[in-house]
């Protein structure tokens, strides 16, 4: 019993919670690009948080399945086409045996996140399902998914049970209210000594916008310089997710979930975790305006979105259960 | 000890000891890596080493910023970094230089004014100190070349270059783990598989540990290949003090 690619879109790759604690040699952590839609997309269909979930961006697949299987995808406002029939993102969906799937793409969201219940028969590697493009591991073969790919559902029989009445109220969606300028959060540093007054200033007022080079690796903002004291170039260290650096030309480069996990231009700032997801979702054209965050405010943040988070899954859950897998 | 740390972001934080490229700030960023490790901090997720920093990604749900700065302060405070307390452990890298699998080889000895034997010779004699990984998988930033043998990288960078392929960039020397574009000196190329997932060690080697490059002839390179490929090669490595 097995999932069929008919069109798999332009950069479409199997994604889980991340291939972690090999920084130390080199490897990206890969994973989920939206942690939240993700983990949503799992919640609807009754996988764990960290189930491997395909992930396509703004172009979504066409897929067909042998048996009935409960589906969801969240990340934007998506729309998935079941032979005609149509369905909301940030909803369970029920989906016959041999019907074909299409996700067509609206308005807002980059990344889509599509969990499949009882998810994907895709071997781990290094401890993770995510795929490493570069390095050709994980996910289907280690590549973006192609036409024609048949991929085997982990758990058959899990689309018995029809779960298409569960969906996510609003307030659970990271979603920008404005679509011309989005607020994102930041810590300052660790090499904030690095840019002139004016370039810190610079940093802080101006909007930047999402560039087309933008992708898993990580995201290039267009808009005003930011002035170095004496360039932009430090003794290489470490680079996190959400890692703001300046490069040689003076614009900022928001580090990714493929990025690199050690680099050498200086970081002026880093996105704080909540808001990474909204961060992830802006397409290109649409703009953002850093604002400054503490470090024990952004804990603070993650603790209650997580105790929220926590409290969604119970009440979604009702009584069904979870599949018997470490969490 | 010298060192201050910062937070990157909210679920990592950089332990700075140091802004250069020093062996005696690796090897202190080396000692407060394994040390830091061993004390299996709740929360923490991992280490990552460079030159002369190290950064601790952690989980702020499992512990916050403070309170794990604190944790790592009072380690730090009693750490021993006298001494040499870690052995040297040396990995024998065999490779063969020139011809196809070096084709830079001649650049480089033209541009050193010595023959491609002698940038053989200078290229093999220093043990490599492994600075830090990064870039991509296993990709070691070393230190100890013999700078008589530096060379500019090529103006026009290679599309492809194969697994496995030594080069010279500048100052700098090392190995691609992974085919992948670059626009450095090629001089050689090494038959082991540096990188390997579903080996107990993906990568071989780590910060703090040093690369001998050993000279080899084709026939051997293939025969090295042949044992790879039937799971017979052990890889070999000198451990002193």
């Amino acid at each position: 019993m097995a999932m069929h690619v008919i069109f798999p879109g332009p950069r479409t790759t199997i994604q889980d919670k991340g291939r972690l604690g090999y920084q130390n040699s080199g490897f990206a952590p890969s994973g989920f690009i939206d942690r939240v839609a993700s983990r949503m997309a799992n919640c609807l269909v009754n996988n764990l948080d960290s189930e491997a979930v395909i992930e396509f961006c703004l172009a979504g697949p066409i897929l067909r399945f042998d048996e009935e299987v409960n589906i969801a995808v969240c990340g934007g406002d998506f729309t998935i086409d079941v032979e005609g029939k149509k369905y909301p993102a940030n909803k369970a969906v029920h989906v016959p045996a041999g019907k074909m799937i299409t996700i067509i793409t609206g308005n807002v969201g980059t990344f889509g996140s599509i969990a499949i219940g009882g998810g994907l028969d895709i071997p781990e590697v290094m401890g993770s399902r995510s795929t490493n493009v570069r390095c050709g591991i994980g996910g289907f073969h280690g590549r973006a998914l192609q036409a024609g790919d048949t991929i085997e559902l982990r758990h058959p029989g899990f689309g018995k049970q029809n779960l298409s009445w569960r969906w996510v109220p609003e307030r659970h969606l990271v979603s920008p209210e404005d679509k011309e300028t989005t607020h994102i959060r930041v810590l300052p540093g660790p090499q904030e000594d690095m840019f002139t007054e004016k370039g810190i200033e610079t940093f802080y007022s101006s909007k930047y916008t999402i560039s087309n080079q933008s992708d898993r690796m990580g995201f290039r903002l267009k808009g005003p310089e930011v002035e170095t004291v004496n360039g932009p170039d430090i003794l290489s260290d470490g680079i996190v997710n959400g890692s703001v650096q300046i490069s040689g030309t003076g614009e900022p480069i928001v580090m990714m979930a493929d990025r690199q996990t050690t680099g050498g231009y200086a970081k002026i700032a880093s996105i704080i975790n909540v808001d990474i997801p909204l961060f992830a979702q802006l397409r290109p054209g649409q703009k953002v305006l850093f604002t400054r965050c503490t470090i024990q405010e952004s804990q603070r943040l993650m603790r209650e979105a997580n105790k929220a988070w926590k409290e969604h899954r119970r009440n979604l859950r009702g009584p069904l259960f979870l599949p018997r897998e470490e969490e | 000890m010298e060192y201050k740390i910062l937070p990157v972001g909210d679920s990592a934080l950089t332990i700075v000891f140091g802004n250069e490229i020093d062996p005696e700030i690796s090897r202190i960023v080396r000692i407060a890596r394994k040390t830091l490790a061993k004390k299996k901090i709740k929360g923490v997720t991992e280490y990552v080493q460079t030159y002369a920093t190290l950064m601790v990604h952690y989980r702020p749900l499992v512990i916050g910023f403070d309170k794990l700065a604190e944790k790592i302060e009072a380690e730090l405070s009693v750490m021993n970094f006298e001494g040499d307390r870690m052995k040297k452990k040396t990995i024998l890298i065999p490779v063969c230089y020139g011809g196809e699998f070096g084709p830079d080889l001649p650049t480089v000895s033209e541009h050193a004014g010595i023959s491609e034997q002698e940038v053989i010779e200078r290229h093999t004699s220093p043990d490599y100190l492994i600075y830090m990984l990064g870039f991509m998988p296993g990709f070691v930033y070393l230190g100890g070349m013999d700078k008589s043998i530096s060379t500019p990288r090529l103006k026009d960078p290679r599309e492809r270059l194969e697994k496995g392929s030594v080069g010279i960039a500048g100052d700098q020397t090392g190995i691609y783990p992974l085919v992948s574009p670059g626009g450095w000196q090629i001089i050689g190329r090494t038959p082991l598989e540096l990188y390997d997932p579903n080996r107990e060690k993906p990568i071989l080697y780590e910060a703090g540990e040093y690369i001998r490059f050993i000279p080899i002839e084709k026939e051997e390179f293939f025969h090295i290949r042949r044992m790879i490929e039937n799971g017979e090669y052990e890889y070999q490595w000198i451990k002193e003090g």
